[in-house]
């Protein structure tokens, strides 16, 4: 990736496309159940197994406001795993695309879309598509940077 | 991890303190005919009766197996010391630090 460039990975919640920066992103798994967690904030309702340890479940489409929350007995197909800042996050969706590289001339301020946490927006084949700072979304909903 | 001493008897031969129904302490448990009488002993000496519905098993768990809740979870649920998760089909066991439970 050039300095020029952005990689990031489309996916899908329901039926709207959004992306995450691709250097997020630790692993993409298939189906998995989630542990819904009692009194857990509904952006971050439960946890999911990773490697021998408990890490939270990011509800995206609930944080950007393109869906209603997760229900606890949803699942989705696929589970995004990503390490924002030491934070690591299980993104349930329902569809997840490859790896696209985007020329910083085709990268821009929100003008099709009005995701929350999305300050940049792209055309990926076709459709407008809102990509998702997971950045701001850990600092707001998880605090600093792990220790 | 501190080990915690208790004793599960019929909800109608429980004597002495009120049992608190546990889905009133704490939104895990879900809400039903409360079918046993559990007396939890906490840190500080006292005994505390949680009303509990199903069934009670003393189910082992390595030690090395409870997984701590991640940040931004663990502050909403302070009373979970933590998580072990099941072999598959098997359902979570939440860790529970009796003192904060008691206390939320």
């Amino acid at each position: 990736m050039s300095s020029s460039s952005l990689a990031v990975i489309p996916l899908k919640v329901h039926d709207t496309w959004m992306a995450i920066e691709a250097s997020a992103v630790q692993e993409i798994l298939g189906a998995q159940a989630w542990v819904p967690i009692p009194g857990a904030a509904a952006q971050l309702p439960g946890v999911v197994p990773w490697r021998g340890r408990a890490i939270a479940v990011l509800d995206i489409g609930l944080v950007t406001g393109v869906a209603e929350g997760l229900r606890s007995d949803e699942v989705r197909r696929r589970n995004i795993v990503a390490d924002v800042e030491g934070a690591m996050l299980a993104i349930p969706v329902h569809a997840v695309r490859e790896v696209r590289e985007l020329a910083a001339e085709t990268v821009g301020a929100p003008a099709l879309t009005s995701q929350r946490y999305a300050a940049r927006e792209t055309i990926i084949d076709g459709r407008p598509v809102a990509i998702v700072d997971l950045h701001a979304v850990v600092a707001e909903l998880v605090g600093g940077a792990a220790p | 991890m501190t080990m915690r001493t208790f004793v599960v008897v019929a909800k109608q031969a429980q004597g002495g303190d009120v049992a608190i129904p546990a889905e009133r302490v704490a939104a895990a448990a879900p809400a039903g005919t409360a079918t046993r009488a559990l007396r939890l002993v906490l840190s500080d000496g006292g005994e505390r009766v949680v009303e509990v519905s199903g069934a009670l098993a003393v189910r082992a768990a390595d030690v090395s197996s409870v997984c701590a809740l991640p940040r931004g979870v663990a502050e909403r649920a302070r009373w979970i010391e933590g998580i072990v998760f099941g072999a598959d089909g098997e359902r979570p066991l939440f860790v529970v630090d009796v003192d904060r439970w008691m206390c939320s």
